[in-house]
């Protein structure tokens, strides 16, 4: 692990402003780790961020409203030509298709329970770019 | 409780990356109240001292402590010294832990639990865990023990040493096939609509399997052994 405070732009996309909520107070204060948080509900709001903005990562719920699942909406992510990684968060992360992650341009699957600061710092560590501030 | 049990080793089988095995670590951490779990390599040590952790899991209220990648730990190290030559588990006292694990900063005063752990390969690593003394007395150690080798065999074959499986996969190939023909692991990333870190990963295996050590070497093995053309 790095001990310099590093920097990244997180894309969190979630039809539920809840899920905004508790992302935000997880994001914010970490040691070691500067979180610029970017909360779009839709992924064609998403498809937008990444043509104006340079993300670091992307995480993304599994079932939003106008998506089936990340199997049609990771897709479209990449289809912007985006390179970075795509978590994807769901309440249900054992589901058999999980399996399938990669093939649809996705690199890991987290659940909504799991994420708590210790796993996104192990997130960002492992999948992300590290930008020292 | 059991049905954590059930649902981490029915997960076993779907782990596919490092973070997976993270998130096993994390339920086996949150089932047996322990503060923190790290999968090191004990290969080289002592006569290296820097020791690599593969894993470090940590369900801990203290935060997150900096800099657990790489331990640096002495010859002298009463825990390190007993594990290198054992193959049972045990549990340390808190003085014996507090010895050992100095550059711990977390929760005070924990008790230490070590699982030996030897791959089919003849590599030798170790679990520990760092727990409250409270909770190590309560602790089942031979089903503990059970479990992590469970999690440890199947995070051996999936991402420590892939080479020991047999054949490169179709995605394999394709990213195999993309840098013989010149283009970065952005470019491939593009290409095939995946990340940069997983065609890197992807590249990194290909290299396991094939035993070279970069890019150019791996497209020159590929060709050598009728993989591409």
């Amino acid at each position: 692990m790095n001990t310099q405070a590093t920097k990244i732009k997180l894309l969190f996309v979630d039809d539920d402003p809840t899920e905004f909520d508790i992302m935000k107070r997880l994001c914010r204060d970490m040691d070691h780790q500067k979180i610029d948080l970017v909360c779009r509900h839709s992924v064609e709001e998403a498809c937008e961020v990444l043509g104006e903005q340079d993300i670091d990562m992307i995480l993304l719920d599994n079932q939003l409203m106008m998506d089936d699942d990340f199997r049609s909406s990771t897709p479209k992510l990449r289809a912007q030509h985006y390179t970075g990684p795509i978590g994807i968060v769901s309440s249900n992360v054992r589901t058999d298709y999980f399996q399938d992650i990669e093939e649809y341009g996705a690199d890991f699957r987290i659940g909504k329970d799991e994420l708590d600061r210790q796993t996104i710092f192990y997130i960002i560590n492992e999948f992300a770019p590290k930008n020292v501030v | 409780m059991s049905m954590i049990t059930t649902d981490f080793l029915s997960d076993i089988d779907n782990a596919v990356n490092n973070l997976d095995f993270y998130r096993l670590y994390k339920v086996m951490c949150r089932y047996y109240h322990i503060d923190m779990l790290a999968l090191l390599d004990l290969n080289t040590w002592p006569d290296d001292k820097n020791i690599n952790a593969a894993c470090v899991a940590i369900d801990s209220s203290d935060g997150v402590p900096a800099n657990l990648n790489v331990l640096t730990i002495s010859e002298e190290n009463m825990i390190f010294s007993d594990v290198k030559s054992s193959i049972i588990p045990k549990i340390w006292s808190k003085n014996e832990t507090a010895q050992s694990f100095d550059f711990y900063e977390g929760s005070t005063d924990p008790c230490a639990v070590t699982f030996p752990i030897h791959s089919a390969t003849s590599r030798h690593y170790v679990l520990v865990g760092l727990m409250q003394q409270s909770n190590i007395k309560k602790l089942p150690l031979a089903e503990a023990h059970y479990h992590s080798s469970l999690i440890f065999q199947k995070y051996h074959e999936t991402v420590l040493v892939p080479s020991s499986l047999p054949t490169v996969t179709p995605r394999e190939l394709q990213v195999l096939k993309w840098s013989a023909e010149g283009k970065t692991s952005q470019e491939i990333a593009v290409i095939l609509s995946l990340s940069e870190h997983t065609v890197n990963s992807y590249t990194a295996r290909v290299q396991q399997k094939l035993q070279v050590n970069n890019r150019a070497q791996m497209v020159a093995a590929a060709i050598r052994t009728g993989l591409i053309q």
